[in-house]
């Protein structure tokens, strides 16, 4: 009944006047939502492992609603995959209110009630959040509080269970965070021109006894499991620096074989940017940090922690087919970006200047010594915190060029080299290394203030994995309303498949419907380093989002 | 309202008060945390009595999806071995080399697959994608369907095989070599009256099989598998047991004649001594397998 209702609500809404201002329900409140429809008509195809559906459509959705009162906020989502689409796991076949809540919030002060997202720092050792494309969702069910009683200074305390698809795991969840900005609490730096900020967070979780046999013993799992982090940040006039390590106490589990082990992090960020120029330089080491709340769970779901990918994500079709994975297990990460604007009439620059941006970024093992009685159930192995380790894991250079042609003309040239370990990146034992090089041309043509057109072509070279791909799209925009693609994925080195598509889309105000036909070849979807292995799909496909 | 202070001591030691303050929760915090000991990582466990085996205590049929190129599992099979030690006589493994998606064979077609593994495959593990290992406890509810990823196996288990079932199960098996033929014959108790509708199912399994396997990021080129699924001599659904009430105290009886083939369909060479017999009763309504049991190698 109460999913009839919804479904109900969930109509009205999206036949609401498409405009993207809030409804004035009661005197002084505002609400505010929006909607959001997949679904998919599935055609077989075994030459690229697009599996038959039985059901032939499939669909995924959710429609969400804030009210603010003055102080008090309140809100839901509803969410239903009927069935859950290719790609989607199929522990979330069903309908229902998956999140709700309630705030209240003045100055100093700010309390919510039901499911909240938090990040602690970095989130190498606590952040919730929802990613729909991903399926992943680990928001917190209790309460989280947060005082602010001097300028400058926050403090935040939670508690409460995670969500699990569509319940709610028994596992404790409790922590605390302190985020505290020298320069607006210490009269004495307000002025300065370095700026300092602090913080520290602690996060626990209890977990009652599981059971793991190892031999003619069991796992001893501690039932609370807990990790700190102390991070600091400064900032001097166009340098920062930042920086968070993170330490976890044993924490057995099915993701890192059952080490007692424990846990730790480090993330050191440093920049500079200036007009025209900007550099940054990141390093991390994560060694045995996967933290759930949930000792056995495997997949991406229940993570209580986010480790943060130190690579370039890569937007473009091709490179994004070898996606690096954060190790959560073990990892010596290192990324160094340049971006340069070239001076407008300058020789390279031209009449309107250019941007160059290079980047590098290099993943290794760490290094491990393992203990000679290593086994499930052992401490496993000793790790000299600053030593890489000698397996590569990936390794990117990138070379982007960005050029204003003329008043009408946007034009960018890329050039990445890759290098990827298949082994391990992809769970792909014995299979060799990739190396490839990608070059990507990239275009924006302005007809006139309304209409556009953009062209891509991007060609990848390998001699391992699937062999050399080509790619090749076309963009038509009349704005404000309408939008068409066409693209093609060529792999021509080994399968000789296209994988192309068509898309069509109407956007109204804060309304839009996109149509789509095509092929979608299986691999991994990466967020962030977070990444989900999706399978081939051949179909039709809707998607309609609305925003009041 | 945030307080405001123009005197720069109090409002500096206010913060720093804050963050004294904060520190001693957090290191409250700390102490509530298990660190342990190395000496207590571990927890020795005593395996059952084996002698003390009631014919109605419910066997556990652990059917684990698996694969040649599934790095993971190994470790799942590990895990049933360990449960197999753990619980003497009350733990039955089945390894079903059969996924299309993730687990593609290290060699095509894999001579460790089945047309009845196939069929499971298509039943019970359309859900899986690429997330192995993940295997059947008894067919019976899991997290995800049927399906229990398999860190969860022990606890599924241990709750299993605290049970008793309505059912025992007898295979005795007669094989003989020069045909090649083997004559099954099952016996089936029943503890109380039941109303219910039930099936047989009767699977031969494999040991001692090397080839190659994934395990870790590493490629074992002599890996020694066992329990594979090889091939049903029943229907691969089950063949109905009952056509009306059964009384308590009833024997049932049902009776096969399988002849092996020279080699499997999908090749492997045929060995008939490292072969054994599963048996089970499952409940046609739920599909839950209510009884099971193994027989001894075919030769023996």
């Amino acid at each position: 009944m109460m999913s009839k209702l919804l479904m109900i609500f969930v109509c009205i809404s999206f036949f609401l006047p498409l405009k993207s201002q809030s409804k004035d329900f009661f005197e002084g409140g505002t609400l505010t939502g929006n909607l959001d429809i997949k679904a998919q008509y599935y055609l077989k195809d075994s030459v690229i492992g697009a599996p038959d559906v039985p059901e032939k459509v499939l669909s995924n959705g959710s429609a969400e609603i804030q009210y603010r009162l003055k102080n008090f906020t309140t809100g839901m989502r509803y969410e239903y995959y009927l069935n859950p689409m290719i790609g989607t796991q199929a522990e979330y076949k069903g309908d229902g209110i998956a999140n709700y809540y309630a705030t209240y919030a003045n100055e100093q002060f700010e309390i919510t009630l039901g499911n909240f997202y938090e990040q602690f720092g970095s989130g190498l050792i606590f952040r919730t959040y929802r990613d729909p494309a991903l399926g992943l969702d680990n928001s917190l069910r209790g309460a989280l509080i947060k005082y602010m009683p001097l300028d400058g200074l926050t403090l935040k305390a939670l508690m409460g269970k995670q969500r699990y698809y569509w319940e709610y795991k028994d596992n404790l969840v409790r922590g605390v965070d302190a985020d505290f900005s020298l320069n607006d609490g210490l009269c004495f730096l307000k002025n300065s021109k370095l700026q300092v900020a602090l913080g520290a967070s602690f996060i626990s979780k209890h977990q009652e006894q599981s059971l793991h046999i190892v031999g003619t013993n069991k796992i001893n799992f501690p039932e609370n499991v807990a990790a700190t982090a102390g991070r600091a940040s400064l900032r001097y006039d166009k340098f920062s620096l930042e920086g968070e390590y993170a330490y976890k106490i044993n924490d057995p589990s099915a993701l890192n074989g059952y080490l007692f082990r424990p846990g730790q992090a480090l993330l050191l960020t440093g920049t500079y940017s200036k007009k025209g120029l900007g550099i940054m330089l990141v390093g991390k080491r994560v060694d045995n940090m996967s933290f759930k709340s949930d000792n056995q769970q495997q997949s991406t779901m229940l993570n209580l922690n986010y480790l943060p990918s130190t690579t370039r994500q890569h937007a473009y079709a091709l490179p994004a087919i070898y996606p690096c994975e954060t190790q959560a297990n073990g990892e010596m990460a290192f990324q160094a970006d340049v971006t340069y604007t070239i001076p407008r009439g300058s020789a390279m620059g031209g009449k309107y200047g250019a941007e160059v941006r290079v980047n590098y970024s290099r993943v290794n093992s760490i290094e491990r010594n393992w203990r000679p009685d290593a086994q499930e159930g052992t401490y496993g192995y000793d790790s000299p915190f600053l030593k890489v380790g000698k397996e590569r894991y990936y390794q990117d250079f990138n070379v982007e060029l960005t050029k204003k042609l003329n008043r009408s003309t946007k034009a960018s040239m890329s050039y990445i080299n890759l290098w990827y370990n298949k082994s391990v990146l992809l769970v792909k034992p014995n299979e060799p290394n990739v190396k490839a090089n990608v070059l990507i041309g990239d275009l924006t043509y302005n007809i006139d203030n309304k209409k556009s057109v953009r062209m891509e072509a991007q060609h990848l070279w390998t001699k391992q994995d699937e062999g050399n791909w080509a790619y090749l799209s076309a963009e038509y925009t009349i704005a404000p309303n309408w939008f068409f693609s066409v693209s093609d994925m060529y792999n021509y080195g080994v399968s000789n498949e296209h994988y192309y598509s068509f898309v069509g889309a109407y956007t109204m105000g804060a309304s839009r419907i996109q149509l789509g036909y095509g092929r979608t070849r299986a691999g991994l979807d990466c967020s962030g380093g977070v990444c989900l292995y999706k399978p081939a799909t051949n179909g039709f496909n809707i998607a309609i989002s609305s925003t009041f | 309202m945030k307080y405001k202070f123009n005197n720069s001591f109090l409002s500096s030691f206010l913060s720093l008060s804050y963050l004294v303050l904060g520190t001693i929760v957090i290191s409250g915090f700390l102490l509530s945390c298990d660190r342990l000991n190395e000496r207590d990582y571990l927890i020795s466990l005593s395996p059952s009595d084996s002698t003390d085996i009631s014919p109605f205590a419910k066997r556990v049929l652990i059917e684990d999806l698996t694969g040649t190129r599934c790095p993971n599992c190994p470790r799942a099979m590990r895990t049933a071995n360990d449960l197999q030690g753990l619980y003497p006589g009350r733990v039955i493994v089945l390894a079903n080399h059969g996924s299309y998606q993730y687990v593609r064979s290290l060699s095509s077609p894999d001579s460790l697959t089945s047309e009845v593994g196939d069929f499971f495959y298509k039943t019970y593990f359309q859900n899986v994608g690429n997330s192995l290992p993940q295997g059947l406890i008894n067919r019976r509810a899991g997290s995800n369907g049927k399906l229990f990823a398999d860190a969860e196996w022990a606890l599924a288990v241990s709750k299993e095989v605290d049970l008793m079932s309505d059912f025992s199960v007898k295979i005795e098996p007669t094989y003989k070599e020069s045909s090649k033929t083997l004559e099954a014959k099952i016996e089936i108790s029943t503890a109380k009256a039941l109303e219910g509708s039930y099936s047989l199912t009767v699977l031969i399994v494999q040991d001692g099989i090397i080839h190659p396997q994934a395990e870790g990021a590493e490629l074992v080129s002599d890996y020694v598998h066992k329990h594979v699924l090889r091939d049903a001599i029943s229907s691969a659904s089950g063949d109905v047991l009952n056509s009306g009430a059964i009384s308590k105290g009833e024997v049932l009886h049902k009776q096969y004649t399988y002849t092996f083939p020279k080699q499997w369909a999908r090749g492997g060479f045929v060995d008939a001594s490292s072969c054994s017999l599963i048996a089970f009763v499952s409940d046609l309504a739920s599909g839950e397998i209510l009884q099971s049991s193994l027989s001894l190698k075919l030769a023996d």
